[in-house]
């Protein structure tokens, strides 16, 4: 990128390397809230939380569906270790829909299970917020 | 004509069954490549994460956890063994079913009971015919062991664990160091040792980019909660490259032997085509001399 302005950033996952790129501004999603990051941002180190992580490439732009994991960055480098990193072309509003429906009629009779629909709403709500924002 | 006849019998044998070794040390070479590329794609991310449980560590000060904490008051001890569902690949079973036992024979020394968890037909047909119970058995993953899969597993040992119910949990697999050498290894799941921990060991400059330096970060949220997300994350990485290695290894195992085994017929049916040669040769002049002998007969 001409001006120099950027961080890199590069998303691992157990399956392997997803993206390791140049970019000029990255959000993701951590687990109190999205966080935004320009070059030589402090270090940090973060738990993620469930919703979508946006890397602004000059020209290209990438987006995934995250569901927890770390961020650290250090050294102008963002490093986001997540479980599963979802390209953001792969994720619909009606596949969101439906498991929006199937999370709300999950049982909930004791805190585990509530913790677990909670979690599965969470992530049916975040899914189809990504998919209406595209 | 009988023993000639035998023979080219017996080669034809040798060369059908070098016709199959040769195409199962093809599929094994595939199969290498497939799982080698999962193990080595897993790498960064492993790397990752034991780097950041040490800096998290770092800036944590005393760290308590129930993954760290050791259960010597448990009367048993769990081994997670690694084996494959099938045969013909050389000394691998083998050797890991020699150092689960030895592994065993240790557990057993300090007066503790052995729990067994199995992986793959081979182990678990040789517990069956020691006639040791095993405490359950698992059914082996494919070349490219998936991260969901593993990952219930080691959910499972760390609530065992965390419950008091086991005072070590190890696991038993082939370590793949190239692909001429690969070794039978244990290692200790859990408790998770302090040096896997604790930054400044070889993994720590291994990782390089801050290892060795203290670097102030931000943390979110604080270091201690942090780290009690990290800590059953790399129970889970370390079973899984285990698992990835334990994949490579066998097909590295089996390729290996293939290739010999295909070697071996290939030199077996070069001798039996030597000896087919030699019977057809002295068949013929036997018949010759007969026919003379006739001939000499008649005059």
């Amino acid at each position: 990128m001409a001006d120099g302005k950027t961080l890199h950033c590069s998303v691992l996952t157990p399956d392997g390397q997803v993206l390791d790129t140049d970019a000029t501004f990255v959000a993701i999603p951590a687990h109190d809230g999205e966080i935004g990051f320009l070059m030589n941002r402090a270090p940090l180190l973060c738990k993620l939380g469930v919703g979508e992580l946006r890397i602004d490439a000059g020209a290209a732009g990438h987006r995934f569906f995250i569901d927890g994991g770390f961020a650290q960055m250090l050294d102008n480098k963002l490093t986001v270790l997540t479980s599963s990193a979802e390209a953001a072309a792969n994720v619909t509003a009606s596949d969101a829909d439906a498991a929006l429906r199937d999370a709300l009629a999950m049982p909930g009779g004791n805190a585990d299970a509530i913790a677990a629909r909670d979690a599965a709403v969470a992530r049916a709500r975040a899914r189809s917020r990504m998919a209406a924002g595209r | 004509m009988a023993k000639a006849r035998a023979i080219a019998g017996r080669r034809k044998a040798v060369n059908n069954i070098r016709k199959i070794t040769r195409t199962m040390q093809l599929i094994a070479t595939a199969r290498y490549q497939q799982s080698l590329g999962r193990a080595v794609g897993a790498r960064p991310y492993t790397d990752k994460i034991t780097e950041l449980v040490q800096q998290v560590s770092q800036a944590g000060g005393t760290i308590e956890h129930a993954l760290l904490k050791k259960n010597d008051s448990a009367d048993r001890e769990a081994m997670f063994l690694i084996t494959s569902n099938r045969g013909l690949c050389g000394g691998y079973n083998a050797s890991l079913i020699r150092s689960a036992m030895a592994l065993h024979r240790s557990v057993e020394s300090r007066s503790r009971q052995c729990d067994l968890f199995v992986v793959g037909k081979k182990g678990v047909n040789y517990f069956k015919f020691m006639r040791r119970p095993l405490k359950q058995s698992y059914p082996q993953l494919k070349d490219a062991p998936a991260f969901a899969a593993v990952a219930p597993i080691g959910d499972s040992f760390m609530a065992a664990y965390a419950a008091g119910e086991y005072a070590a949990i190890h696991v038993v697999y082939m370590k793949y160091i190239t692909a001429a050498r690969q070794t039978p290894e244990t290692i200790q799941l859990l408790p998770i040792s302090a040096e896997a921990v604790s930054a400044g060991g070889s993994s720590a400059e291994r990782a390089g980019g801050g290892g060795s330096r203290t670097v102030q970060y931000d943390f979110s949220p604080v270091p201690a909660e942090l780290l009690g997300e990290l800590l059953p994350l790399t129970v889970k990485v370390r079973l899984f490259q285990c698992f990835c290695d334990a994949a490579v290894s066998e097909n590295v195992g089996r390729m290996v032997a293939m290739k010999s085994a295909t070697d071996a017929a290939g030199d077996m049916s070069k001798s039996l085509s030597q000896q087919y040669n030699r019977a057809r040769q002295s068949q013929i002049t036997m018949e010759l001399l007969d026919i003379m002998g006739g001939v000499e007969a008649l005059k």
